[in-house]
């Protein structure tokens, strides 16, 4: 169990938060510049929260230096050392080990992620994809408590993306340890975590299981965030404000909508409809007909504020 | 385009010509050279110019690496002015240096070896220094905090993967301390005229007797000078090949 709760003012950015994340796969999702970069290094031991504290497994480890942490951590660039091989990358976390321990620790954490025939090599001669399984390898070398991941698969081509989430989903699972890792990526916070928490601004706007906040974000900055429409529900004749998403406009009966634009994309139809001067978007599969449609939602979430 | 290479070839013929000039002029006359090579007095101070030099470039190393990578690395109230101090020795003239220095550490450093490497150490130490800082700063912070995350101490890491890493950028910085410190004159002339150093001993050559003896004794020290110079730099750059 990881229990943070941290304030850490960087000029006119404040980071202010609290979270527990259990034997589990967490996602902080948010954009760029919501802190979740700070927030890992917090839990690294790289900056020092101005206050709060870091409990791990029942440990206050706010002023333990990183090296007494047990906390992996693979930065956005991932950081492996340029003038060390693969080998000697993997072996790095292993001084106490003796040489023929370490070797096998190094052998079987490199089969684990598919980079035992790259032991030899350095770094640069290495594709982005390899790089990033041995960064993840030389992290879990060490068995750390946590591992963090900031933006791991930002760099890697899509279809070796979801490949490299499964395999890891399973070592995770396998290891029984806490992944807590960074994405401003909705596709990969949908696919990889248990659970979620948006970011926004140094705060956590909503926690929860990941279908769940995918499914009902609770405030307006999360839902806009998620890509949902976010309107007075009155629009359509609903009590408060709401958020649906583009997919859940139906087509065909319901409230009279003006189109005001309506592009084609690879799969659909991206309309721009309005309500009483209120706009939000619709997803289509076919171009509707004529200036004006009448639209009704399959689903929508009711908002906080 | 073309312009800039012409300004630039200009200086450059600038710089290389007297080289070979007083390369070509004393291969002309090659028992002058001989008698140099010969002279027990060419002999020892060119031996002190390479001790004392070799021994400013390891001081300035031991001191000027980890002030390096102080600056690099802290951030601390003051540090524009540390980092304008470490500059301040490059633009003090170097009688000037001489003088300072003797004030400073009187008969502790007058006429012997102590002296010519503080007059050396003062002159050249801040390329160490900057050169090191360069060479930190260019590394990642990144990978010396995973290092960390990994269970290495500060120092571990500073050892095993900061310094490595600068390793390129140090090697070139000492060799320009080196190649200061053995050029160094003006600073020596006050502090230590004795024991000798091969500058010191041409210009008293040249006072003394004139162009003809001194100019096979500065073609020799160059020669020397150069080619370690050009071998250091070779095995930096091979180093770094990875």
């Amino acid at each position: 169990m990881l229990e943070v709760r941290a304030v850490k003012v960087l000029g006119n950015f404040r980071l202010d938060v609290s979270l527990k994340i259990g034997k589990e796969w967490f996602v902080l999702l948010g954009p760029n510049g919501a802190g979740k970069t700070t927030l890992l290094k917090i839990v690294a031991g790289i900056i020092r929260p101005d206050s709060g504290r870091v409990v791990l497994e029942g440990t206050d480890i706010t002023n333990v230096p990183p090296e007494k942490r047990k906390v992996g951590y693979i930065p956005q660039n991932l950081a492996l050392f340029p003038h060390m091989s693969v080998e000697e990358n993997i072996s790095f976390g292993l001084r106490g080990l003796d040489k023929k321990e370490r070797r096998r620790v190094v052998k079987e954490v490199a089969e684990l992620l598919g980079v035992g025939d790259l032991l030899d090599k350095y770094p640069k001669e290495l594709s982005i994809g390899q790089q990033q399984r041995v960064a993840i390898a030389r992290a879990l070398a060490v068995n750390p408590k946590v591992l963090l991941m900031d933006e791991p698969f930002s760099s890697i081509d899509p279809e070796f993306k979801a490949k490299l989430i499964e395999q890891l989903k399973e070592i995770r699972s396998n290891l029984d340890t806490t992944f807590l890792s960074v994405t401003h990526d909705l596709e990969e916070a949908a696919m990889v975590g248990d659970r979620v928490g948006v970011m926004m601004e140094g705060s956590i706007l909503q926690i929860g299981r990941t279908e769940e906040v995918f499914e009902k974000p609770k405030c307006d900055e999360v839902a806009r965030f998620l890509g949902y429409n976010v309107t007075k529900g009155e629009v359509f004749g609903l009590e408060g404000k709401i958020a649906f998403r583009p997919t859940d406009v139906e087509f065909g009966s319901g409230v009279g909508a003006k189109i005001v634009d309506c592009r084609r994309t690879r799969h659909f139809y991206h309309v721009t409809l309005e309500i009483d001067g209120i706009r939000f978007y619709a997803l289509s599969n076919e171009r509707p007909k004529g200036e004006h449609v009448e639209v009704s939602l399959r689903r929508f979430a009711r908002l906080w504020s | 385009m073309r312009a800039f290479a012409v300004l630039g070839f200009v200086l450059l013929f600038f710089l290389t010509f007297p080289i070979v000039l007083t390369f070509v002029e004393q291969l002309k006359d090659p028992a002058s050279l001989l008698s140099a090579i010969k002279d027990p007095l060419v002999i020892e101070s060119i031996t002190n110019s390479l001790l004392t030099a070799t021994a400013t470039t390891l001081i300035a190393l031991v001191f000027g690496v980890p002030l390096g990578y102080v600056l690099a690395r802290m951030d601390f109230p003051g540090k524009g002015f540390v980092q304008a101090l470490v500059d301040v020795p490059i633009v003090i003239p170097h009688t000037v240096v001489g003088i300072m220095l003797l004030l400073t550490f009187s008969k502790a450093i007058l006429d012997n070896y102590l002296g010519i490497i503080s007059a050396m150490l003062f002159v050249s130490a801040p390329f160490t220094v900057n050169s090191a800082r360069d060479g930190f700063l260019a590394i990642d912070e990144e990978i010396e905090n995973v290092a960390r995350t990994l269970g290495a101490s500060r120092h571990r890491v500073f050892f095993t993967v900061s310094l490595p890493l600068a390793l390129k950028s140090i090697a070139s910085g000492a060799i320009m301390t080196w190649a200061r410190a053995i050029s160094e004159v003006g600073a020596i002339l006050i502090v230590a005229y004795y024991p000798k150093t091969a500058p010191v001993l041409i210009l008293d050559y040249f006072n003394d007797f004139g162009l003809k003896r001194a100019m096979p004794v500065a073609v020799l020290l160059m020669a020397i000078c150069l080619g370690l110079f050009v071998a250091l730099r070779c095995l930096t750059c091979s180093k770094s090949g990875r």
